[in-house]
């Protein structure tokens, strides 16, 4: 596969590591009253999608950047890739202004 | 008390020197480098302090700034290498005063080994090597690519006919073994 | 021997004759030639045996698709069986042998297989080798595996090398027939960067088998000329014996490069074969297409082949396949064989023709509406008997029948995404469907456009269309003239007979068999493949399976394309498993990472070890010493007692700075780090998320914004990922940078009473490293040997007194040198990770071993380690029930009683219980012979172990046939109190 870089354009995804579902990102609050659970469901519970899945890429051999990369698991056609860093932070923002993650 | 004499990347006192066809594979003995980080929030004061020490704008991604005196190669998302154009033993030094509390600097001379390619067929050379499009390189073309398994750059200084390849320093014999392999089947 | 079969004119040269071997006969032919067609030449018509009835087989193609013409090819470690007599060039001293015969081609034993064949048809195996169940490893197997492959390997090393290679292209076209020359010389003009892949080392594809003419010369001459062009273009590039095997995702493209296989070696140095990964913005599959046989009863004789490869072999290779040669046909393409050979001088017994309204034909007779329904001859064709239109049979003398079924486009590439061909009716054959891989557009033949004339227009048409997509805009040019006739074909699948006709002659699958598969109800292509083998041979059924299709089709009524085809997959063909591997063979499977002593410790005489990617000196043995042991117990006294050195610049170092890095480290770290003075080093662990140990190692504060953490050797590539996971996308809020400092660092353990010593006689003199001004775990950036940079660590993996000193990675062999000379008084002794094992296991400290991922901080006895006053990796999860019960795992120490030894992997049960996993209460991870305490020694895992020192278990190792009788015991052997470190 080919990974469209945000930054260095198309890479060969052998350059690359892959580690699971991008909300891996969206750690849970560890002071929260039920972090034993949300821990368990964040690092334990993922989707499985036929289809569109968000997920993270390593650029190992790269630039070292992790990257958010929305892939059709069945098509392998690549719909986007992000940088996972910016990604978390407007994450971030959005969320703050929704009233904080749940 | 001893004083001690360095060795190259290849374990010699003088560095290697292959000449294999129309192709010639330079180890650079002692190369003066340093990682050049910004510190978050800093982009204003890190870009003028960049301008201060090189001369140049900062590069973008997949290229090399190339100045007179330094080759600012970037290597990821506001961090790159610099590359002194000579043995610069206080370079790391030097750009900490420069960029104060804009960067983090880490002295990277000994991170790396770098082989010099010139020649006729360094082009065929490196289509054996890297999935890079070494083809399409003008000088100042930048890319950090996998070279039989190892995290290796390639910077082109000039197209098709002269690139500095830098690998791990520890695998400066394997790196070294592929380049001469390859020069040989071509 | 002369070449009896050999025509005047083709495109050999005849003023560079080869001689070569066929089963021990010698031979001759001609630059130009392949094997196949130097053996037609020849007069050869039989050249092996099949598969499994053991029948006569011959030639019956001339490309890539040939099912029969395999043959031993080379000798000594060269041998390589199954090589294609079609793909294979011509050199002087080729050595070919048939194959799957004894004792000889022409009278072969196993043939009795033939006779047996009513018992071997579809399914024998499944139904035959199934009971009694105890003779499937003792008889069946060895009897299957006996009878399995034609030829043999040569069970030697491949003695040639394969290299890998990558490159780049605007437009990838796949075949260099007319639609592919013509799709490169549209591109090529236009400026894009073009790749043209052939698979035959002369560009033409059918125009080198052809007479017709091409824009008013010869075809062959029409190639030449647009391949001299095409030479000419810097952004063009031929590569000729090269066959595109695979498509992958997103314009990817595999093509394996044949560079010396038509030399007898390879030139020194220079790879047999490489495999290219193209990366192609576009791609054009112009592959051509394949004929196809018409099924009748004994349709596998000797001189039965493609009417299309006949007339290519009298045509390019000036090889005639007999004297005398019928033709078959159910379409107007067997009627140019007929001209061609006619024009040839051979004689054309007749045109058998299925249709009713088949042409006249100016150089034969034509019998209309005839089919040919069995052949004769020994060990190759005499004799075809006709069944005629008005019933009644005709016998015609014929040494070679050429077979015209029609033409299937060659679709393969475009199924390797799972694509589904079509069926087109007028054309009788699958072409492309929707659904190919992306980027892929098809040209001329590949999708059903025969005619010379449509192919040159659609090469171009497609190659404009595609460059279009790419916004590179390229011209249409005049189109040279060429033929642009129809092949009118009337399908005519098999001719109903009596005995066997065949269908895959490769795997020996005949008409019988898909009867007896659709009788058995093994209806769906996908079953019918498996188990009746039909398309399953090295030619991925190119020859056979539209006709398997068809009669299957028949037999249930449906159409063909309801019937469907099975999925074509890559390798297109038959590959060698050696271009895969590539120069990642044997000591270059992967790349060595050497520390900076490594050339002093080959001087010493060392002994090395693979650690990950690192080779590290495993011990150094001293003359006298003729078993590691003893090398190893000198040096764990000599360090204990004195003093001794280590490389371990192989630990991850990772550089950590920001005005957030000691927040960052807290993090990542499960104790605490946010508090750790500048100047100071602590030991870490690092958790997983899911409370699992990842890692250890110590981290060292060196300045208010900079830490230095180190790894394990074998997780610093996965700690320094983390790391940056941790960064970019679970602390994007926190100021960090970071950079791998690992290659930066020589940097040598030098541990014993006697390290401070000699380290004072290097450390330059303004630093005190005395114990006061320097205790346990201080760290600091000092200079040796007058004035150079260096880094000093107070810490101890040994429990001795012990420092690392680090110094620039160009300063290492000098350091090492240094150390060596300082320490002389003191008898210095160099020790390998073997006496590093030895006594980290006597101080009871952790590695790799027990970090075995499913280990948490409170097996370890480190529970008070995860801090639970602030955030930090896997400190919430190591919290789950299951983790903290009473009755863990809990690391011990062991140590072996009467005599027996500790090993590691052992698993430990208490004294008087069954030994099974019911019963099993922990294992051994690591083991050793203790020198200090002179026992066998070790560390391992036991339920409640905390609670248990003193108790005796029994350690059990059913894989070595070992057991022992251990004793728990504190897993620190040695200083407890870790007096020894702060002295």
């Amino acid at each position: 596969m080919i990974i469209p870089h945000p930054l260095l354009g198309p890479r060969d995804s052998q350059e690359f590591v892959y580690l699971g579902d991008a909300s891996l990102i969206n750690r849970p609050d560890w002071q929260a009253g039920d972090a034993a659970d949300s821990f368990y469901e964040y690092q334990y519970l993922r989707d499985n999608p036929a289809g569109t899945h968000r997920e993270l890429w390593y650029h190992e051999m790269g630039d070292r950047s992790w990257l958010i990369v929305t892939r059709n698991t069945v098509t392998h056609e690549i719909i986007s890739a992000e940088l996972a860093n910016r990604q978390t932070a407007a994450a971030k923002t959005k969320s703050s202004r929704a009233g904080g993650r749940k | 008390m001893p004083r001690l004499t360095p060795t190259t990347a290849l374990g010699g006192t003088a560095p290697r020197i292959d000449e294999i066809g129309g192709l010639r594979i330079t180890e650079i003995a002692d190369p003066s480098l340093a990682a050049l980080a910004m510190r978050a929030k800093k982009n204003a004061a890190f870009t003028k302090a960049a301008k201060a020490a090189f001369g140049a704008n900062l590069p973008a991604p997949n290229t090399a700034a190339m100045t007179d005196r330094h080759a600012v190669i970037w290597m990821g998302p506001d961090q790159y290498l610099v590359e002194a154009n000579s043995a610069d033993a206080s370079l790391a030094g030097t750009l900490a005063d420069n960029f104060g509390s804009a960067a983090s600097i880490t002295d990277a001379s000994d991170a790396w080994v770098r082989f010099d390619l010139t020649g006729s067929d360094n082009i065929a050379m490196l289509e054996r090597l890297s999935a890079a499009d070494s083809r399409s390189m003008t000088a100042g073309t930048a890319t950090r690519t996998p070279i039989h398994h190892m995290a290796c750059l390639i910077l082109c200084r000039e197209a098709g006919a002269s690139f500095s390849i830098y690998g791990p320093r520890s695998s400066a014999s394997s790196l070294h073994h592929a380049l001469i392999t390859a020069a040989a089947s071509l | 021997m002369t070449q009896v079969n050999r025509l005047d004119g083709g495109l050999i040269d005849r003023n560079t004759p080869l001689s070569f071997s066929f089963d021990g006969r010698q031979l001759t032919g001609y630059a130009g030639d392949t094997l196949a067609s130097a053996l037609v030449a020849n007069g050869i018509r039989l050249v092996g045996r099949s598969f499994k009835y053991h029948r006569p087989r011959g030639i019956i193609s001339a490309g890539s698709e040939e099912p029969n013409g395999l043959v031993e090819l080379r000798s000594g470690a060269r041998r390589e069986p199954n090589s294609r007599v079609t793909m294979t060039e011509l050199f002087d001293g080729l050595d070919a042998r048939s194959q799957n015969r004894w004792p000889s081609l022409g009278f072969d034993l196993m043939s009795v297989n033939d006779r047996l064949s009513s018992f071997l048809g579809a399914g024998f195996y499944y139904k035959t080798f199934m009971w009694p169940k105890k003779f499937w490893e003792l008889v069946y197997e060895p009897i299957i595996r006996r009878a399995a492959g034609l030829g043999a390997l040569s069970g030697e090393d491949d003695p040639d090398v394969y290299d890998r290679g990558y490159r780049h292209c605007d437009l990838l076209i796949i075949g260099a027939g007319p639609a592919g020359l013509m799709a490169a010389l549209t591109a090529g003009r236009a400026g894009a960067e073009v790749i043209l892949v052939d698979e035959d080392f002369r560009a033409g594809g059918r125009l080198t088998l052809e007479t017709h003419d091409v824009g008013g010369m010869a075809g062959c001459d029409w190639a030449d000329s647009a391949i001299a062009e095409l030479s000419t273009m810097d952004n063009v590039r031929i590569m000729p014996r090269s066959t595109a095997i695979g498509v992958f995702d997103h314009g990817i493209y595999s093509v394996v490069e044949r560079v010396a296989d038509h030399l007898a070696v390879p030139q020194p140095g220079k790879p047999r074969q490489i495999l290219w990964r193209v990366y192609a913005k576009r791609a054009l599959l112009c592959a051509g297409a394949t004929e196809r046989l018409i099924a009748f009863d004994n349709n596998d004789r000797p001189g039965i082949m493609q009417a299309g490869a006949v007339r290519g072999f009298v045509n390019r290779y000036a090889a005639a396949p007999a004297e005398r040669i019928a033709i078959f046909t159910n379409n107007d393409d067997g009627h140019r064989t007929a001209v061609d050979l006619a024009a040839a001088g051979i004689d054309v017994t007749a045109i058998i023709d299925s249709r009713d309204e088949a042409p006249a034909s100016d150089v034969a007779e034509v019998l209309r509406g005839s089919v040919v329904s069995n052949s004769s001859g020994r060990l190759g064709l005499g004799h075809v008997t006709v069944r005629m239109a008005g019933g009644g049979h005709r016998h015609l003398d014929c040494g070679a029948l050429a077979v015209s079924g029609g033409w299937n486009p060659n679709v393969h590439l475009t199924c390797h995404h799972r694509g589904r061909p079509v069926w087109q009716d007028d054309i009788a054959a699958f072409v492309p469907g929707d659904g190919g891989p992306a980027g892929l557009a098809v040209a001329g033949a590949a999708r059903g456009i025969f005619s010379t004339a449509g192919a040159l227009a659609d090469g171009q048409a497609q190659a404009i269309a595609q460059l279009a997509e790419i916004g590179i805009t390229a011209a249409a040019s005049k189109m040279p003239e060429a033929e642009s006739d129809d092949i009118n074909i009337t399908p005519m699948w098999h001719v109903g007979g009596t005995k066997r006709a065949w269908l895959d002659q490769q795997n020996d699958v005949t008409v019988k068999d898909i009867r007896q598969a659709h009788q058995e109800n093994f209806r769906s292509v996908e079953h019918l493949k498996r188990y009746t083998t039909l398309g399953m041979a090295g030619d991925q059924g190119r020859t056979s399976n539209v006709l398997g299709l068809s009669i299957m089709a028949e037999l249930t009524g449906k159409t063909i394309q309801e019937t469907g085809t099975t999925i074509y997959r890559p390798p297109y063909t038959p590959t060698p498993i050696g271009v895969f591997a590539g120069r990642s063979t044997g000591a270059d499977f992967r790349p060595t990472r050497l520390p900076p002593s490594h050339h002093w410790a080959v001087e010493q005489g060392a002994v090395f070890v693979e650690a990950g990617a690192w080779l590290r000196a495993q011990w150094y043995p001293r003359e006298g010493e003729t078993k590691w042991r003893q090398s190893v117990d000198r040096e764990v006294l000599a360090t204990r007692q004195s003093v001794g050195v280590c490389d371990v610049s192989t630990l991850g170092k990772i550089d950590i700075q920001g005005r957030g890095a000691a927040e960052f480290v807290n993090f990542v770290y499960s104790n605490g780090f946010a508090t750790l003075p500048v100047g100071k080093t602590r030991y870490g662990l690092m958790l997983r998320e899911d409370g699992m140990v990842m890692d250890d190692g110590t981290t060292a504060r060196l300045g208010e914004d900079h830490f230095l953490m180190t790894t394990t050797t074998a997780n610093a590539g996965g700690v320094y990922r983390h790391l940056e996971f941790v960064r970019q996308c679970l602390r994007p809020d926190l100021d960090v940078q970071l950079i791998s400092a690992t290659d930066s660092w020589a940097q040598f353990a030098v541990a014993g009473p006697n390290s401070r010593a000699v380290l004072q006689q290097l450390v330059d003199p303004q630093h005190d490293i005395s114990n006061e001004a320097f205790p346990f775990m201080a760290c600091g950036n000092i200079t040796v040997c007058g004035g150079l940079p260096a880094r000093l660590f107070r810490i101890s993996f040994s429990g001795e007194l012990a420092y690392e000193i680090a110094v620039p990675a160009r300063y290492g062999d000098a350091m090492i040198r240094a150390l060596m000379t300082a320490g002389e008084p003191y008898d210095i002794t160099p020790y390998g990770t073997e006496a590093l094992g030895v006594m980290r296991i006597e101080k009871g400290h952790v590695t790799g071993n027990e970090l075995n991922g499913t280990i948490t901080a409170r097996n370890l006895g480190m529970e008070k380690m995860v801090s639970k006053k602030k955030d930090s990796i896997g400190a919430i999860l190591s919290g789950r029930e299951a983790l903290v019960a009473e009755d863990g795992l809990c690391l011990v120490g062991l140590q072996a009683l009467n005599g027996t030894d500790v090993t590691a992997g052992s698993h430990l049960f208490a004294v008087g219980t069954p030994v099974d996993a019911k019963h099993d209460q922990g294992y051994v991870t690591s083991a050793a012979y203790s020198p200090h305490l002179e026992a066998s020694i070790g560390l391992g895992f036991i339920t409640n172990g905390a609670a248990r020192h003193g108790e005796i278990v029994r350690a059990m190792n059913p894989l070595q046939g070992r057991s022992a009788e251990l004793k728990i015991v504190s897993p620190h052997f040695i200083d407890p109190e870790g007096d020894r470190l702060r002295a």
